[in-house]
């Protein structure tokens, strides 16, 4: 077998196992840990795609970056008591929501294996991104060439992000009177 | 590739974002009033409509390597939803004050999310058209949640955000699974594929109805309207409005293009159509139906326009069903969005009138007896009210006439009648505010609505509006009778 194969299989056995934890732990910050697992095992399916920079950039923002301040803000809330939504949900409730989640879970693997003989190889193959120069150099130059409206209208997308939260943690509404 | 001669065809972009940075300064500079920001907002506004009308003339381009449109649809559209934002900037100004809403984000926010929607009206593009779903979204929910010290505006901030970040996920799972299904995120390029394409297509279909999901969400179609009547009654009364025009346009525009991505005259897609068709048609028949009937048992009036938006949404997926026989009834869409937003924009304003504080005199009981204590007001929301029922005169008798007829045209009669007859349930629950301000003696504790002037400035345009629409419609059908969907 494959090692490649062996790698693929372990790594998204634990995708999918931490990912089951992070819903199911009853404390935010065994929630958040699972999560960090999740993360990590992401990484590692990265790389064995060949996307080493992707996998790297998924550790340090994912799990570096944004894990700690999910941790943060729990610690800020003081959100350390275990609480579970799901016992004081109905059996019925529970059963609704677990035959839609594999309903779904159906239609989406029905639809994902009978891709196989759809999707062909994209553009970017393991041969055309080493011509380019690897992995790094390829991505800035599809982000920065083709996808570069997408990324000048992510920094709108931020612009919002950071008025509406300052707008909305403003002690005050008000400052003074108003105009008409 | 970029060039210079492009940058006038980007006028109504560059202008808003231009405005969205002149916001933020001129309220830095002056933090203690929001005058300058609502200057800036108002003359953004008036200059985007202006560079909109100059793209008319450009036919059909694309710019920016393919991922922006200019068409007809798309700066008429702009044109429509910065003039109606307009209207909100300058006629919600004493309803900001009454709120204690003084910071002048609320102008930034604003901008922000026309600009969203008019980079998503005019989008060619997947991945372009989730970005500014995004950028329109993000404002539109710190904007719900502005009337900080209710805890219904909190709780429906807090719903909208956690139902859009999910919907947004859903979009782009259907785009990653169109993308795997087509090889591209481009609509024209997509469409060129679906000419040629004869296999599987339960990849395609399953992205493809995740993205419809998606913005069926975004509209409110029944079943999947559950947020609306929180979200409006929990949001300031300008903002709802705000989301009632301009957002519920932009997104009806997108779902016109997303349901026409494919080419249906190819043999592969065109069972797929029949189904699509019958989905449709379910969607239509349960907003229709949920719509007016739930509507009619409402009493407080922002969740009784919510439920009515949710009946709107059904008359215009009966258009919808027209243009995927014929796609050149688009204009039915078109024309019922305008008359909606013209009637929805002058209900709100009439509404932010009210002289209670936090939202509480909005009920239908506060209206009891208004006729003798405030004729005017009572008259002109008559107006409204009837032209939302669709009394000929108005202009909601045209735009139902043509929707109905659009369909008609798609051979969909059974369905004309069965949005006919909720018409008329409809028409109870909106007569029933006028009958309560008619026939009632007014009750000296229920609230009193005093409007500022440049507010009624802007609801005297608005029901004119309605009522020269209503009796001219020729003008505004022919100049939406050129608009095309361009794959």
């Amino acid at each position: 077998m494959d090692w490649i194969f062996v790698a693929f299989i372990v790594f998204s056995t634990i995708a999918i196992l931490g990912s089951l934890m992070v819903v199911l732990q009853k404390t935010p910050v065994s929630s958040a840990f699972s999560l960090v697992l999740v993360f990590f095992s992401f990484s590692g399916l990265y790389a064995l795609l060949g996307a080493h920079f992707i996998a790297a950039l998924q550790i340090l923002v994912y799990t570096g970056a944004i894990m700690v301040l999910f941790v943060f803000v729990i610690m800020l809330l003081g959100q350390d008591q275990p609480t579970s939504d799901l016992k004081d949900s109905s059996l019925l409730f529970k059963g609704i929501t677990l035959l839609g989640a594999i309903g779904l879970l159906n239609v989406l693997l029905q639809a994902a294996l009978s891709s196989k003989d759809i999707v062909g190889k994209g553009v970017y193959t393991e041969e055309k991104i080493n011509e380019m120069g690897g992995n790094l150099k390829s991505i800035s130059e599809v982000l920065f060439k083709d996808y570069v409206f997408h990324f000048e209208l992510v920094s709108f997308l931020i612009l919002g992000a950071i008025v509406a939260t300052v707008a909305l943690a403003k002690r005050k509404n008000s400052l003074s009177g108003g105009v008409s | 590739m970029f060039d210079l001669a492009n940058l006038a065809l980007l006028g109504p972009w560059l202008v808003l974002s231009l405005g969205i940075m002149a916001t933020m300064l001129v309220s830095s500079i002056r933090i203690e009033t929001r005058l300058p920001a609502k200057i800036v907002t108002i003359i953004t506004l008036v200059l985007v409509m202006i560079t909109s009308i100059g793209l008319f003339s450009e036919g059909t381009k694309t710019v920016l390597n393919g991922y922006i449109e200019i068409s007809k649809l798309s700066c008429m559209t702009l044109f429509f939803m910065s003039g109606i934002s307009l209207m909100f900037v300058v006629g919600s100004g004493g309803y900001l004050n009454k709120e204690k809403i003084h910071i002048s984000d609320y102008y930034n926010l604003l901008l922000l999310m026309v600009f969203g929607a008019s980079i998503l009206v005019s989008a060619k593009d997947l991945f372009v058209m989730f970005i500014a779903l995004e950028v329109m979204s993000l404002p539109a929910y710190a904007l719900v949640g502005f009337r900080r010290n209710d805890s219904r505006s909190n709780e429906a901030a807090i719903k909208y955000f956690i139902l859009g970040g999910a919907l947004g996920a859903i979009f782009l799972m259907g785009t990653s699974f169109i993308f795997g299904a087509s090889g591209s995120t481009q609509l024209a390029q997509i469409f060129e594929w679906s000419k040629g394409y004869n296999g599987d297509l339960l990849l395609f279909v399953v992205g493809h109805l995740l993205v419809l999901f998606a913005f069926l969400f975004k509209v409110a179609a029944a079943p999947f309207h559950f947020w609306k009547p929180d979200v409006y009654e929990g949001a300031p009364v300008s903002v709802t409005g705000l989301m009632a025009t301009v957002i519920t346009t932009a997104a009806f525009v997108v779902l016109v293009r997303l349901f026409h991505l494919v080419d249906f005259q190819s043999t592969t897609f065109a069972p797929y159509l029949e189904s699509l068709k019958q989905l449709i048609r379910v969607v239509a028949v349960m907003s229709l139906v949920g719509g007016s009937t739930v509507l009619i048992l409402q009493k407080n009036l922002k969740r009784m326009l919510a439920y009515s938006s949710i009946n709107h949404t059904g008359y215009l997926l009966l258009g919808l069903l027209g243009t995927l026989s014929k796609p050149d009834q688009i204009y039915s869409i078109w024309f019922y969005l305008a008359g909606y937003s013209i009637i929805t924009c002058g209900l709100f304003l009439m509404l932010s009138q009210s002289t209670t504080t936090n939202d509480q005199g909005l009920e239908l009981v506060d209206l009891t007896g208004l006729m003798k204590k405030n004729p005017y007001f009572a008259t002109v929301l008559s107006i409204f009210f009837l032209s939302m029922v669709g009394m000929p005169f108005t202009v909601g008798f045209f735009t139902k006439y043509t929707v109905f007829m659009s369909s008609i045209s798609a051979g969909e009669v059974g369905f004309v009648v069965i949005a006919a007859i909720c018409a008329v349930i409809g028409a109870y629950g909106y007569l029933r505010p006028i009958a309560l301000m008619v026939m009632r003696d007014p009750d000296p504790s229920s609230a009193s609505f005093v409007g500022t002037k440049f507010n009624q400035a802007m609801i005297i345009i608005l029901a004119a509006l309605c009522i020269i629409l209503g009796i001219f419609p020729q003008a505004l059908i022919q100049l939406t009778k050129g608009l095309e969907l361009i794959p």
